[in-house]
């Protein structure tokens, strides 16, 4: 009855529940994260092993007291010298080679992206073929399946790490410096990524998601965010893009045919994305009007003032305008 | 003569009892049985104000019976104290009962765990603007926090907060509001219906 081991599998299912999911190094979903996983399983049970013989060892004398006396020479040049030696000669040079994919060459015709980031979100602007800035979104990437993405990192303020532990290791962003990096998703998926260098105050919301798609998808999608932004439709809609120009919204916010300022995330989409604030809020008209009416309250110390002056209505208006960004 | 004075007398006093019995309601008050069962009760009497959205909601809250008869002989705030000659013991104790095991008010055409995940989800924004108990982040001060939503008296500071007023603003708040800043987020009557029954289950810190 005690040795049945079968409670045991409740435990481990949990336990191994939690390595899944849009954000875990442990759940690989491209070539670089994937080696970067088979290092991560050599070093564990490297480690247990060690523990296992140091713990022996340590038994030994314990258990068997009256034993003869151990070979010093043994013990200091096998265990000391020897044994380290042949592991370390055999982890560093496989180490090394490591995450090479994070770096590797890519073609010509293939996506290249400037990722830049700022206090608290990133900025995504994918490079024209004659390298000039084309469409441009924010905290959301978007890639084709299959296929190694080159990333151009920068970073406008301080230094910042982008993080997508399901496709990559950590690389810097650091000011003044263009740093490449190249991922690849081999499944289409949504994975989160974060900064993962502190950065300020809101270092913890600074997140972004990378949408990998099939190929046909990402060229419609990449097709549509060069378009400029849709003309309002309604009324109201109209009186949100009054607002949006009058209230000033365009001195730090691109919408493509409305304004071009790049001080903050660009918007010519903002209707369909995931989240506001990179990572603060899921989307949404209810969480678009929230986020423009306190998003010094929701997140402190990001550079968006709050819009607590704003009648009831004129919110819904700028708010509804926003979400009809798609 | 005087034989004929003690008839008059007793006629009149048959006739003053008739006509007492005919009299419905309050007025024949000792009269023990005349309330069938405690719920009987709660529907005439009660359900004036409880039902109605006057008084606050009452079935639910598991209370001890006895509980319910201290409310009911002694008032409560704006609500008047019943004498027993208006709802007899028995009948009270009768609808302390009744009440103590009464599920919430089907009134609240809801689910309020539906609703919770509804709100829970984010994706109406419910919590970018309002401070919600059970949500941790984010805690919105655009609007109102929904705290003791189950007791305020007006919705959006002008609405009478009922059930189906409740519903019916959460669905398209401009068009009962027009003044509001509170978006219309593409709710259906069912999810509004859901959310009102959750938004019901918060209660003022303080109790009743």
């Amino acid at each position: 009855m005690g040795r049945d081991p079968r409670w045991l599998l409740p435990l481990i299912a949990l336990s191994l529940g939690g390595c899944g999911g849009p954000q875990s190094a442990l759940d690989p979903a491209g070539p670089s994260a994937a080696s970067l996983h088979r290092l991560g399983i050599i070093m564990y049970v490297g480690a247990a092993l060690v523990t296992l013989l140091v713990t022996v060892l340590m038994l030994v004398p314990i258990l068997r007291p009256r034993e003869r006396p151990v070979n010093r020479r043994l013990f200091l040049w096998g265990g000391g010298v020897a044994l380290p030696l042949l592991t370390l000669t055999a982890l560093v040079p496989y180490v090394m080679t490591v995450g090479h994919e994070t770096r590797a060459a890519t073609t010509s015709n293939q996506v290249s992206v400037d990722v830049t980031g700022y206090v608290y979100w990133w900025d995504v602007a994918y490079r024209r073929p004659d390298g000039s800035r084309g469409a441009a979104s924010a905290n959301e990437l978007h890639i084709p399946v299959g296929e190694p993405i080159e990333l151009f990192l920068h970073a406008n303020d301080v230094i910042h790490s982008l993080w997508v532990p399901s496709l990559a290791g950590k690389t810097d962003m650091i000011p003044g410096r263009v740093n490449r990096m190249v991922i690849q998703a081999d499944r289409p998926g949504i994975y989160r990524g974060q900064c993962a260098e502190y950065c300020g105050l809101q270092h913890t919301l600074m997140a972004f998601d990378v949408i990998a798609l099939p190929r046909a998808e990402f060229d419609t999608w990449l097709a549509g965010a060069a378009q400029p932004a849709r003309e309002p439709a309604t009324p109201e809609l109209r009186q949100g893009r009054d607002l949006f120009v009058r209230l000033g919204c365009g001195v730090c916010h691109a919408v493509r045919g409305v304004s071009e300022a790049r001080l903050g995330p660009d918007l010519t989409q903002v209707g369909s994305r995931r989240t506001l604030g990179a990572g603060t809020l899921p989307g949404g008209v209810g969480n678009i009007a929230g986020w423009t009416a306190s998003a010094q309250h929701l997140k402190p110390g990001n550079a968006m003032p709050s819009y607590d002056q704003l009648e009831g209505p004129q919110l819904r208006a700028l708010a509804a305008y926003l979400e009809s960004l798609q | 003569m005087r034989q004929r004075g003690r008839l008059h007398g007793q006629a009149l006093c048959v006739a003053a009892f008739s006509l007492l019995s005919t009299i419905p309601g309050p007025v024949i008050a000792q009269s023990d049985g005349r309330w069938k069962s405690g719920e009987e009760v709660y529907v005439k009497v009660c359900g004036r104000c409880h039902e109605s959205g006057v008084g606050r909601v009452i079935k639910g809250r598991a209370f001890p019976p006895q509980a319910y008869g201290a409310f009911v002989r002694h008032g409560h705030l704006a609500m008047p104290s019943f004498r027993s000659s208006e709802i007899d013991d028995r009948a009270l104790q009768a609808l302390g009962e009744f009440l103590a095991r009464a599920p919430i008010s089907t009134q609240v055409d809801g689910d309020a765990e539906r609703g919770f995940a509804l709100v829970a989800s984010g994706a109406y924004g419910c919590a970018a603007c309002h401070a919600i108990p059970d949500i941790r982040f984010p805690k919105g001060n655009v609007g109102p926090p929904l705290i003791g939503m189950a007791g305020r008296s007006l919705i959006a500071g002008q609405l009478p907060n009922r059930p189906d007023v409740l519903a019916a603003f959460l669905r398209n708040p401009p068009a009962l509001a027009p003044q509001t800043g509170m978006p219309n987020v593409g709710l259906s009557l069912e999810q509004a219906r859901d959310i009102a029954a959750y938004l019901y289950t918060l209660e003022a810190p303080n109790g009743p």
